[in-house]
C-alpha cells in the first residue's frame, strides 16, 4: 500500500482548506491553507495512525503535498491503516 | 482617563437555559432550569452529579469544520456566542479597520476537556500521541484568540482569569478599550469544564453541593456548576448611534476589589467595591433598582454578601438568576449582564424559586416582580478573592 494524497488529506484534519488534488499537489502548503500547526498535526497523526515517524528537521523541509507524500513513501511506507 | 460612553449593542448565548437571549429570558421568567444529571461523563463516583448543561450543542453545527478538531468545547461555545452577538448587533467586522476591533473574554478553566483527552494520550501512549492542537486549545486565551482570528478583530485583545468575577471585569476592560479608540469590542466569557479533570479541580474549593443550588437559602449547601458562553458587543455610544444600532444598555460604572485572606478576619472587599462602582457611575445607592447578586450558596459567604448589600442599600430587590444555569464561572458574569439587559427591557425582575431566604435582604422569590428596572448593579465573586461590581443602565 502506498501513501496517497487522500491519506495526507485525512491526516491534516483541516476540513476547510483547499482539497488536495493532483493538480495542486505541487503548491506550497501555506498557499493551500495549511499552517505550521497543521503540519505538526499531520506528523502526530501519521505516528498515531500508521506508526511512521518524521523527524522534526525533515518535517520543516516538506513544502508541498507531493513532497510530503513522496517523503512518506521513501520511508518504506507499508503499513495498513490501523 | 475619562471614559467614553460605552453601550451594549449585541448579545449571544450558548447556555443551559437557551440558545438565544430571548429563549434564555423565557426560561428564567418561567423558572425553567437547565440543570440535570451530568451527561458529559459518568458522574456516578463523584460527589457532585448535577450541572447546568447544553447537551444539544455540537460545535460542527456552528463552526467551520476546521475549528472543531482544533478547539475545546468551551471555545466552541464561545465562538458560537460571539458570532451570534455580532449578528445580533448587525456588525460586519470586515467593514471596520481590523486594528480597531478588540476581543476581551474571561475564562476560568481553559480547554480542560480537550486537555484531559490529550494528557490521557500522553501518559497512556506517549508524547507522539499528543495532537498538535493541544498547544493552542487548552490555554485560557484560546477563546479570545479564535474569535479574533475568525472575525479579523486584531486590536488589543485580552483574556481574564478571575473565575466568576471575570465576566464582569471583562466589561470594564472593554470600556477602557473603547475609551482608547476601539470601535467594537466582543466581550464576555465561556467555560465548559464538565469532565473528570475539570470536576476534580472545581471540587477543590469545597463550595459545591451534592444537592440543589439554593442561593441565600436557610438550607444553602453550595453551588452546582454550569457550562456555557455569553458574549456581547460593546461600542462607543456615538458609533452605535451613527450606524443606527439597537442600543440595549450603557455601562455606567464598575469597580474591582480583592478579598483579604479568609483567615485574616478582615471584612470582604464587597462593600467598598460596590461603593466604588457607585462612585464611578456618579450615583447614589438609591438609584439602583435591583442587585444581581453573586449568591454562591455557601452559608458564610452568602451572609457576607447579604450584609454588604444591606449596609450599602438598606433595602433593594435582589435576585440570583444563575440558580437556573448553575455557576458558569467566567460565562456566568457575562450571562448576568445579558439577563440584566432583558430585565430592563421587560421591567421585570426575575425570581428564584423554592428559596426560604435566611438573610435580611429583599430576595425576589417565587414569581418575577414587575417594576421599573432602569439601573442594575451586578456582583460577582471569583474563587481566590476576586470581587467585581458593575452598573448598567438604560440609554435614554
Amino acid at each position: 500500500m502506498k501513501f496517497t494524497l487522500e491519506n495526507l488529506r485525512t491526516l491534516l484534519r483541516v476540513e476547510d482548506a483547499v482539497a488536495l488534488t493532483a493538480s495542486n499537489a505541487n503548491n506550497e502548503f501555506e498557499d493551500l491553507g495549511y499552517d505550521s500547526l497543521a503540519m505538526l498535526e499531520f506528523s502526530s497523526q501519521l505516528m498515531q495512525q500508521f506508526g511512521v515517524r518524521i523527524p522534526d528537521a525533515d518535517l520543516q523541509l516538506l513544502r508541498t503535498p507531493q513532497q510530503a507524500v513522496d517523503y512518506v513513501n521513501t520511508l518504506g511506507f507499508v503499513a495498513e491503516a490501523s | 482617563m475619562t471614559n467614553t460612553r460605552t453601550v451594549i449593542s449585541g448579545m449571544g448565548v450558548v447556555v443551559p437555559t437557551g440558545m438565544s437571549p430571548a429563549e434564555h429570558w423565557e426560561s428564567i421568567v418561567e423558572g425553567r432550569s437547565g440543570i440535570s444529571r451530568i451527561v458529559r461523563f459518568d458522574p456516578t463516583n463523584y460527589p457532585v452529579q448535577l450541572a447546568g448543561q447544553v447537551p444539544a450543542f455540537r460545535g460542527a453545527d456552528h463552526l467551520p469544520g476546521k475549528l472543531v478538531p482544533q478547539t475545546d468545547i468551551g471555545t466552541q461555545m464561545g465562538l458560537a456566542a460571539a458570532a451570534a452577538a455580532l449578528t445580533d448587533a448587525r456588525i460586519e467586522p470586515s467593514e471596520f479597520p481590523e486594528y480597531e476591533l478588540s476581543v476581551v473574554t474571561a475564562s476560568s478553566s481553559g480547554g480542560t476537556e480537550f486537555g484531559q483527552r490529550e494528557m490521557e494520550r500522553l501518559y497512556l501512549k506517549g508524547p507522539d500521541w499528543v495532537g498538535a492542537y493541544q498547544s493552542i486549545a487548552w490555554f485560557y486565551a484560546a477563546t479570545t484568540g479564535q474569535i479574533s482570528i475568525r472575525h479579523g478583530m486584531r486590536g488589543t485583545s485580552l483574556v481574564l482569569c478571575q473565575e466568576q468575577a471575570g465576566g464582569l471585569d471583562a466589561m470594564a476592560h472593554a470600556r477602557a478599550l473603547v475609551s482608547s479608540g476601539a470601535r467594537v469590542v466582543v466581550v464576555g466569557g465561556s467555560d465548559a469544564s464538565l469532565c473528570p479533570y475539570g470536576m476534580a479541580a472545581q471540587l477543590s474549593s469545597g463550595w459545591m453541593t451534592a444537592s440543589d443550588y439554593r442561593p441565600f437559602a436557610s438550607n444553602a449547601s453550595g453551588y452546582v456548576p454550569g457550562e456555557g458562553a455569553a458574549m456581547l458587543t460593546v461600542e462607543p455610544l456615538t458609533g452605535a448611534k451613527q450606524r443606527g444600532a439597537s442600543i440595549f444598555a450603557e455601562l455606567l460604572g464598575q469597580a474591582s476589589g480583592f478579598d483579604p485572606a479568609p483567615w485574616s478576619g478582615r471584612p470582604s472587599a464587597l462593600r467598598r467595591t460596590i461603593e466604588a462602582a457607585l462612585a464611578d457611575a456618579g450615583m447614589s445607592h438609591s438609584d439602583v433598582d435591583v442587585v444581581f447578586a453573586d449568591g454562591v450558596a455557601v452559608r458564610d459567604r452568602d451572609a457576607e454578601e447579604a450584609a454588604a448589600i444591606a449596609e450599602v442599600f438598606g433595602s433593594v430587590p435582589v435576585t440570583v438568576p444563575k440558580m437556573l444555569t448553575g455557576r458558569m464561572y467566567a460565562a456566568g458574569g457575562a450571562l448576568d449582564i445579558i439577563t440584566a439587559v432583558m430585565a430592563m427591557q421587560h421591567d421585570l425582575i426575575p425570581h428564584v424559586s423554592g428559596i426560604r431566604c435566611a438573610h435580611d435582604i429583599d430576595l425576589v422569590v417565587d414569581t418575577p416582580r414587575s417594576t421599573p428596572v432602569r439601573i442594575v448593579l451586578l456582583l460577582a465573586r471569583g474563587y481566590g478573592g476576586f470581587v467585581s461590581a458593575l452598573i448598567l443602565g438604560r440609554v435614554t
